[in-house]
């Protein structure tokens, strides 16, 4: 039995092996088949069929290393990431809306906890900011591509294997259960220590998918700091580069030193689970604190990895509805690296109860008063923004102005959890989950919204349907604020995080979260819909600047890049889709900028 | 900073924008003076430096970086063309530049120029005009490019 | 219609390596963490070969299979390792030396398939 299975996968991995080098040998003389009738160019493998257009179907995808594809890929799989981790938490939401459990098993019920965070996290989060780095940073600094473009596709494509690892307990394989580790893994339950099933192959999947999505993290950081640093145009100068790009440097730093510590420490953790390490074992090693101050010494950043680029992205878009410049350039920027720097200095406010040393414990709490200055400045500048501006409430800037008001609530319910006191009091309950997630759903996904609605015209070429668009917008903007607000409440009342069962006191409260959970289901449904729909019937934009920026003077660089391609492709004769409705086209999407107000 | 002040690049109005990462420079400090002040869980010198440590190797990079970053961006300001950001590539861009003659705090400067009109952005905004307008006359775009120095586009 | 208007013509937007590289991380560390011999061996094969394919596509190298020969001291010193690590543990449950043994054989091939690559290769193949 055990030598068969070592035989068949001896054989399968020996044809995979033979297959793919057989694909490759083919691909490769796309170089060598091409008509090469100049004949001038004799560098090696950059010429040939592939650097003049790309293969067609399934192959172009698999091979591409345009920067615009991969960032569409990205986009395409955080969405997905999304979908699956949403469709996670509406399970979970919908088995908190009874005291009793009905409907999954508190060890399942765990289980989602635990993958819910995750892909948020890491396959959503970090996949999305990169989609939009990805397309639009090399247009807006005016680089050719990104600085190594097949690292480029390393990262991304190292993003779906990661997924399979992290979910391959959900699918129906024997003996393999899914981790319920939540997704700080704590030690001892997470080395599999204990009466628990916590020692199953499945949590080690989950770590080396983890593993493997820092990995992807950390070569698209590399390769953002690269480009940003040696590829931008002539013009651009630090002086004038944009604030996204600002944003996307600083949180790559960021990545740089955070992610390849959790890589570490999670190899740490696997040696121990598998291999008879002792790292965190409980008297002869580090412990439970050693873990943790190495989770969150990564941990903490990757809050700010993981909301800097949206900031970036409201700066970049809200003054574009406002009518007027950003308030304050430069001091969004400067804020901007402070918070890059202090992030490094307050991973410890996450264990202000696990019994540490209170001089520690004060100095953490000092930096991390410090660092909440940046992001309210960052706040003011938005607000003073949009003062006395000539405001158009399109669907990007209602989700830039949800971001605002969000990302208050979510910010000023965290500044009370960085005071010692406070914490003591609220850590561990619902406050906690109710302040992250007005930051991850109220603030990121948001300025993610506004980003997806922004360029989706410049992207697909056609505009998407304003009416879904807002009742998207006010689905979520109330829904966000149903069920995080019941949920901070819920932690004033001393509701406790990660259960799946609660006393029965608690049961309207998280009754309304799950109303508004539900909320965001239908609004999420909406935007898929608006989205799939808009890509292939939408109206086709023709006018390069169909957000009516030039006339207030706000036009960028990669709008221009837009006006570029629209022209060669009306003087290509314009082969692509024909126009069947090209009147209504005009007229509605002319409705879509002029009726915004 | 006080070894900013000499340098020609930290001039007041580079200084100005630098306020902003201060504030937590200063907050640090503030603590940093009051554990070391007050002590109500005593000396003890391996957790004394701890402490200190958590203290100022964050307030130490931070006053690096504000300090390379604000070279590198008044550098840059003050020996090349600036444009509005994200409009550098553009073939029309307006040039901003970043002329440091004019030195009044920008708060109060772009504060009182968006008094009222609330509907009419375009003689609100001098700076939001066409490239044509700010050719019209040199005194408006002056004007134009001094409340936006800060500003994004 | 021109999908990339201003840029440089000589742009390369296709490579076939990356995919594979990507593919390979998981497949080496699945196989050499839960000792499944002929993963570990596929992966890492799978990894330097495509790393010293886009290397040389790249245009940092003219031949790949220098590439391979270091990639295979780069595994052989890794193997090695594993296996001085078994003398060094006490626990019986652990198996380093196993894993060791598969790391060596991917070495050992890749060694033998740069040498000869080197050896009876005709360079002509790549003079694109």
């Amino acid at each position: 039995m055990q030598l068969n299975g070592q035989l068949a996968l001896t054989i399968l991995m020996g044809l995979f092996l033979v297959g793919v080098f057989a694909w490759l040998t083919r691909v490769e003389n796309w170089s060598g088949y091409t008509p090469l009738s100049s004949g001038g160019s004799a560098v090696s493998g950059e010429s040939g069929y592939v650097s003049e257009e790309k293969p067609a179907g399934i192959v172009r995808w698999l091979t591409t290393v345009d920067h615009k594809d991969i960032g569409l890929m990205y986009g395409a799989y955080g969405v997905f990431a999304f979908v699956v981790g949403g469709l996670m938490v509406i399970l979970m939401r919908t088995e908190l809306a009874t005291p009793e459990t009905v409907l999954v098993q508190p060890g399942f019920y765990n289980s989602l906890l635990t993958s819910h965070g995750i892909t948020m996290l890491f396959l959503f989060g970090t996949p999305i900011i990169a989609a939009f780095s990805n397309y639009f940073i090399p247009l807006i600094i005016g680089a050719d591509d990104m600085a190594f473009p097949r690292i480029n596709a390393i990262a991304f494509w190292l993003l779906p294997p990661a997924a399979l690892l992290i979910w391959a307990g959900f699918f129906p394989i024997p003996n393999l259960i899914p981790a319920q580790t939540a997704w700080t893994m704590y030690t001892p339950l997470s080395a599999g220590v204990g009466q628990g099933n916590q020692m199953n192959a499945g949590v080690d999947l989950m770590m080396l998918g983890l593993h493997l999505s820092g990995v992807s993290a950390t070569m698209g950081a590399i390769n953002f700091i690269a480009t940003i640093f040696t590829e931008r145009g002539e013009e651009v100068t630090w002086a004038n580069l944009d604030i996204f790009s600002w944003t996307i440097l600083t949180q790559s730093g960021l990545i740089l030193f955070a992610f390849p510590l959790l890589g570490s420490a999670l190899l740490m953790l696997i040696a121990d689970r598998n291999l008879g390490t002792t790292f965190f074992a409980v008297g002869e090693g580090g412990g439970a604190m050693l873990w943790q101050h190495l989770f969150w010494f990564f941990g903490h950043p990757e809050v700010y990895i993981l909301v800097l680029p949206p900031m970036g992205l409201v700066s970049y878009i809200l003054p574009r509805f406002a009518g007027r410049r950003l308030f304050g350039f430069k001091f969004v920027v400067y804020s901007t690296l402070a918070i890059g720097v202090l992030s490094f200095g307050v991973w410890a406010h996450h264990m202000f109860s696990t019994g540490m040393d209170p001089r520690l414990r004060a100095s953490f709490m000092a930096v991390s008063m410090a660092i909440a200055i940046p992001s309210a400045v960052k706040t003011f500048n938005w607000i003073t923004t949009m003062w006395n501006g000539n405001i158009r409430l399109t669907a990007p800037m209602l989700y830039c102005i949800g971001f605002v008001s969000n990302f208050i609530i979510g910010g000023v319910t965290g500044v009370f959890l960085a005071s010692i006191p406070v914490d003591l009091v609220l850590h561990d309950t619902y406050y906690v989950v109710g302040h992250f997630h007005y930051i991850v759903m109220g603030a990121i996904t948001f300025a993610g919204m506004a980003g997806i609605y922004y360029w989706f015209p410049l992207v697909t070429g056609r505009m998407y349907q304003r009416s879904l668009a807002k009742w998207h917008f006010w689905l979520w903007m109330v829904g966000t604020n149903i069920t995080f607000l019941a949920m901070i409440l819920l932690g004033y009342g001393g509701m406790p995080r990660r259960y799946a069962t609660y006393l029965p006191q608690f049961a309207s409260l998280h009754q309304i979260a799950t109303l508004g959970a539900y909320m965001l289901l239908l609004g999420g449904i909406i935007w898929v819909w608006n989205m799939v729909q808009s890509y292939f019937e939408g109206p086709v934009v023709e006018d390069g600047d169909p957000w009516d920026l030039e006339a207030s003077g706000l036009r960028t660089v990669e709008w221009d890049w837009f006006d570029r391609k629209l022209q060669t492709k009306i003087a290509d004769g314009g082969e692509e889709e024909p126009v069947t409705d090209g009147g209504v086209v005009e007229d509605e999407s002319a409705d879509e900028l002029d009726t915004d107000e | 900073m006080a070894k900013t002040n000499s340098n020609k690049i930290f001039d007041r109005e580079t200084l100005l924008d630098l306020t902003v990462n201060f504030i937590p420079l200063f907050i640090i400090l503030f603590f940093l003076v009051l554990f070391l002040l007050i002590q109500p869980w005593g000396g003890g010198l391996f957790p004394m430096a701890l402490m200190l440590g958590l203290l100022v190797i964050p307030f130490v990079g931070l006053a690096v970086l504000t300090y390379f970053s604000g070279k590198a961006i008044a550098g840059a300001e003050k020996s090349s063309t600036v444009y509005y950001p994200g409009q550098a590539g553009m073939p029309n861009a307006e040039v901003t530049h970043g002329e440091s003659d004019d030195e009044e705090p920008q708060a109060l400067d772009s504060g009182s120029e968006h008094d009222g009109e609330l509907t009419d952005g375009e003689t609100t905004d001098a700076e939001t005009a066409d490239a044509d307008a700010a050719d019209e006359t040199e005194t408006a775009d002056e004007t134009a490019a001094k409340t936006t120095n800060q500003d994004e586009s | 219609m021109d999908e990339n208007p201003g840029l440089s013509e000589q742009y390369r937007t296709a490579s076939p390596w990356p995919f594979f590289i990507a593919l390979s991380i998981p497949l080496a560390e699945a196989g050499i963490l839960f000792n499944l011999f002929a993963v570990a061996v596929g992966g890492l094969l799978l990894f330097f070969g495509c790393c010293a394919g886009m290397l040389q596509e790249a245009g940092y190298v003219d031949r790949p299979w220098r590439s391979l020969v270091v990639g295979a001291v780069i595994v052989l010193a890794f193997g090695g390792l594993l296996l001085y690590a078994d003398t060094q543990v006490a626990n019986e449950a652990v198996q380093l030396a196993e894993r060791g043994y598969a790391v060596l054989v991917a070495g050992i091939i890749l060694f033998v398939g740069g040498l000869l690559g080197e050896v009876f290769v005709d360079d002509g193949e790549f003079a694109v």
